[in-house]
């Protein structure tokens, strides 16, 4: 039996059939480059599904990849300020390029962005980061209202990580036309089940689409024919997405029956703080792969993706098992 | 009604201000040579001050200055139970421990350190839960409070009844530590209300490993940067700044505090007294200090010469704080408990912590 993948935050389900037939169809092509009709009528389909202007789309093959370029673009002789914990790759990028990075933590217990944090380290040439929700924590941490504020101060860029938009169903999209400053990141990688194909694509105020008008992007023709299928029946994701927060908000209820200090999210994972040291390496025995947080959160914190219900039901008996053992020989 | 023990001890923490990092044994009178005056007085009293189910428990102490002479001092309900030497000892505390024991306690709290809560521990095992009022050197066992005033809360919380949960006693080589290491082994174990908000964590160690190394390089290289002129930098313990001093090229005494100015080492391993007469010479100070790895303390731990008085003089905005990300990413905030509320209180607030080169982490300062 193959390992249960519950650490990249990837969806169980592979995507419909229509949406493998046309990726299949583009193969035939190949060895050619993909052409900008093809990019076009992507962005027009992510207009509509986005509710924004065409021209405010960014493509990229995958949301990480725009945003090590938006990093790296933008974060150069900058203050970066991002959230700890947060998406790692992000944070590394602005490692290399930031004139000083500044990590603001998200405490426990709740995970809570302290914003006033945020508003006094805000002083010259600013580059913020913020992942709206946040990953690890799963839980959102600003509103459209207090990022409005934040975009109007002098000489600050904001970028929105949203890559979970749709289990969330937050965004500042919306505030992209009033603010220049502003890019809002996304991905189709994981709510139409197309990890594999990599398709971020962003929603970008005046000044960030000017400095990506220098980089154009082509994708592979198989993502754009997916995406294009996948984006022409959007109610199918819709139907996975609400059947994973129903799996997720079962999973959360059990646990917390169970005595389990466990986070529910605004994603389409949790977060667990085990009471046991070497609980990654003990549920990788079993065959079940999670996301080890313990060097960025206190305790032994893990992230578990949701995965099919089978699968769902197999962690939560073999981690309560693992968990109980310890409880037990205390 | 809860029947609750309370066990002093009067030595304990005594050898902090005068730089000794502990009191066991004849060390104790050497603190008293160098005229360290008591802790655990204070200490207690902030304690009992911060309980609220004060109609709801009832005392039992150890005469004199195991307990009695400061429960005087209160309007709690108190009996005096057993007897003490004259000059106390660790034989003394497993004595009343015991006794309390057979007293039948629902609790047993004790004022001390590290070296204390293995006296409680060898007394009375798991038989009943206990609080640590943290008020040694050496307190890194995970069976104290944060501070005196989060054991009064955890008291309170106990009263109307919280669970209980096992933690761990340490046992550190008090030698050792005096020759800069910290050699910890686990001890055994104590149980505890189980109030996480308001138990410390246990230290953890420092990682020594190449991407550890690279990581305080990265942190000593940021504070070479913004090292001044003419300006005093009482240098704290760890490896961390032993990676500046490395860099300055003078040594560094791993688990104490050195004084260093225009990147020489002018004094090594200072007490309050030394500090004191150092500031009387430089206008300009400045503390270094690292954040404990799994607690997060700043002040009040290990380090106990940087006094409230010595705080107060260099001010909030001349202490730097500094650690790798390794181990400052993993902290959920940062702690003070240096004895004295007024500057915890002043010390409160985010703080920030080099954690690279023009890297920081913001963490919030609890007390």
């Amino acid at each position: 039996m193959s390992d249960i993948r519950m650490h990249l935050n990837e969806l169980p389900w592979p995507p419909s059939s229509s949406v493998i037939k046309a990726a299949k169809a583009s193969l035939d092509k190949m060895n050619r480059y993909s052409d900008e009709n093809s990019h076009n009528d992507l962005k027009r389909y992510l207009s509509e599904y986005s509710n924004t202007s065409e021209g405010r789309i960014i493509l990229s093959p995958g949301s990480d990849i725009l945003l090590r370029d938006a990093v790296h673009l933008w974060g150069y002789g900058r203050k970066v300020i991002t959230l700890c914990p947060s998406f790692l790759p992000t944070v590394s990028s602005a490692r290399q390029t930031a004139s000083e990075l500044i990590n603001i933590r998200l405490p426990l217990p709740d995970f809570n962005f302290n914003i006033d944090m945020l508003d006094t380290e805000i002083e010259g040439p600013c580059l913020i980061i913020l992942d709206n929700p946040n990953n690890p924590t799963g839980q959102l941490v600003i509103s459209p209202e207090h990022l409005s504020r934040l975009l109007k101060k002098q000489n600050v860029l904001i970028i929105m990580d949203e890559a979970y938009y749709e289990f969330s169903g937050a965004t500042c999209a919306q505030l992209v036309d009033e603010f220049p400053n502003l890019l809002v990141t996304r991905t189709l990688d994981k709510v139409m089940s197309m990890a594999g194909m990599r398709m971020g694509y962003g929603i970008a105020g005046d000044n960030f689409l000017k400095g990506f008008a220098d980089f154009p992007v082509y994708l592979p023709r198989a993502t754009l024919s997916a995406c294009v299928a996948a984006l022409d029946d959007t109610e199918k994701a819709e139907k996975r997405v609400r059947k994973l927060i129903n799996e997720r908000n079962e999973m959360v209820t059990e646990l917390e029956g169970k005595g389990v200090r466990v986070w529910n999210t605004h994603t389409n994972f949790i977060v667990i703080n085990s009471k046991v040291a070497e609980i990654v390496n003990r549920l990788r025995d079993k065959g079940i792969l999670v996301k080890d947080l313990s060097d960025q959160m206190p305790g032994n914190f893990i992230r578990v993706t949701i995965g099919k219900p089978k699968e769902n039901r197999y962690f939560l008996k073999r981690f309560m098992k693992i968990e109980k053992g310890i409880i037990e020989n205390v | 009604m809860k029947n609750i023990g309370l066990i002093v001890n009067p030595v304990a923490g005594m050898g902090g201000t005068v730089g000794l990092k502990g009191t066991d044994g004849d060390f104790y009178f050497k603190a008293l040579e160098l005229g360290a005056i008591p802790v655990t007085p204070y200490r207690t009293h902030d304690f009992l001050s911060f309980i609220e189910h004060r109609e709801d428990i009832k005392i039992f102490t150890p005469p004199g200055i195991m307990g009695e002479n400061i429960l005087k001092q209160t309007e709690l309900k108190y009996i005096v139970t057993g007897q003490i030497a004259e000059t106390t000892t660790s034989e003394d505390t497993v004595k009343i421990a015991r006794l309390l024991l057979e007293k039948g306690m629902d609790l047993l709290v004790f004022v001390g350190g590290d070296g204390t809560a293995r006296n409680i521990y060898d007394a009375i095992g798991l038989q009943i839960p206990v609080i640590g009022v943290p008020s040694g050197v050496k307190v890194f066992s995970s069976v104290f409070a944060l501070s005196a005033r989060a054991a009064g809360s955890m008291l309170d919380r106990f009263v109307e009844g919280s669970e209980v949960e096992e933690q761990e006693v340490l046992d550190i080589d008090e030698d050792a530590f005096r020759k800069n290491r910290l050699s910890a082994r686990l001890y055994g174990y104590l149980r505890v209300p189980r109030i996480k908000e308001f138990l410390q964590v246990g230290k953890k160690a420092s990682t020594t490993g190449s991407s550890a190394r690279e990581n305080k390089d990265k942190v000593s290289r940021d504070l070479l940067e913004q090292m001044e002129k003419d300006t005093l930098y009482l240098l704290g313990p760890g490896t961390t700044m032993k990676s500046l001093t490395d860099r300055l090229g003078i040594p560094k005494t791993l688990m104490g505090i050195d004084a260093v100015v225009n990147e020489k080492l002018i004094q090594a391993d200072v007490n309050e007294k030394d500090i004191l007469e150092l500031y009387d010479k430089y206008e300009r100070r400045k503390i270094a200090v690292t954040p404990l790895g799994g607690n997060g303390f700043i002040f009040g731990r290990g380090s106990r010469q940087f006094t409230p008085r010595v705080i107060t003089l260099t001010g909030k905005d001349n202490i730097i704080l500094a650690g790798d990300m390794g181990k400052m990413g993993t902290l959920d905030c940062l702690h003070v408990d240096t004895g004295d509320l007024d500057v915890d209180r002043s010390l409160a607030g985010p703080a920030k912590i080099i954690t690279g080169y023009h890297e920081k982490i913001i963490l919030e300062v609890k007390y």
